[in-house]
């Protein structure tokens, strides 16, 4: 099974957490452009997402709009890869971080989230 | 509604929001909120901008993270320049307004990171709007 992880990125990045994310072996989906976090939950719906992940200073306005939105379950305001792995073993799913694109945290999450969906990484 | 009543109204909401998170709004958010609120609106209505309710609430949890950073003295990473050139510089005054109104009596001197990401929120205000939702299946597999 396909699992998609959903990355919007205030300013447009993400390539990293993308480029670990595929390295976990989940698809990753990288909304282009700046605003990206905002636009979380609208791709997730679209793609049928498993887990969205919101870029922003703060780490929090893409993850309530998803939640608005959505009623996505989220946590917002994580600062490091092991704050993501433990939001997604307590079954969040949009997480809102501070600026922080890098392959380890795209790794550590989605490993995180195959294993929580029975997956093989 | 008033001004001050908007701003307790977006203050509850995102409160409602947060609630069920590891770190909810607490008394000290609520009094540095209920400061830094009216400073936004009001540079806000200066350029003729309209925060909707979901934009609104975005802008609320950016202004959450912000006012805790000023409290803990902590400064975000340097943002790429290049992008400050993508916004209208009247935005980057206004956030930088609002933020250097908010900072002075405190003694925080905020770094252009923050004006820029406040310049931001403004920019999708001006964009944004009911009916002006983004397209779906935006995404690429990256």
């Amino acid at each position: 099974m396909t699992v998609k992880i959903v990355i919007g990125h205030r300013l447009g990045k993400g390539q990293a957490v993308a480029d670990g994310i595929r390295a976990a072996g989940a698809v990753p989906v990288l909304i282009p452009g700046p605003g990206a976090d905002m636009k979380v939950g609208d791709v997730m719906a679209a793609e049928g997402a498993a887990l969205g992940i919101s870029f922003c200073g703060s780490g929090g306005a893409g993850a309530v709009t998803a939640r608005t939105r959505y009623g996505h379950d989220i946590a917002f305001g994580l600062r490091s890869a092991q704050a993501g792995v433990t939001a997604v073993q307590e079954g969040r799913t949009v997480l809102g971080f501070g600026f922080l694109d890098t392959e380890e945290l795209g790794y550590q999450v989605a490993e995180a989230l195959l294993r929580k969906l029975g997956e093989p990484a | 509604m008033t001004g001050m009543e908007r701003v307790a109204a977006l203050v509850e909401r995102l409160a409602a929001v947060v609630a069920a998170g590891d770190d909810p709004v607490t008394e000290a958010d609520r009094r540095d909120l209920a400061r830094l609120l009216p400073l936004i609106a009001e540079r806000a209505a200066a350029e003729r901008l309209a925060f909707d309710d979901e934009r609104g609430l975005a802008l609320a949890v950016h202004a959450l993270g912000f006012v805790r950073r000023v409290r803990c003295g902590h400064h975000l990473d340097a943002l790429d320049a290049a992008l400050a050139e993508e916004l209208a510089p009247r935005l980057l005054a206004a956030a930088r307004t609002a933020i250097d109104t908010y900072c002075a009596p405190l003694g925080f001197c905020a770094r252009d990171a923050e004006v820029l990401l406040l310049a931001l929120h403004l920019a999708m205000a001006r964009q944004g709007g009911p009916g002006n939702r983004p397209t779906p299946r935006q995404g690429s597999t990256a």
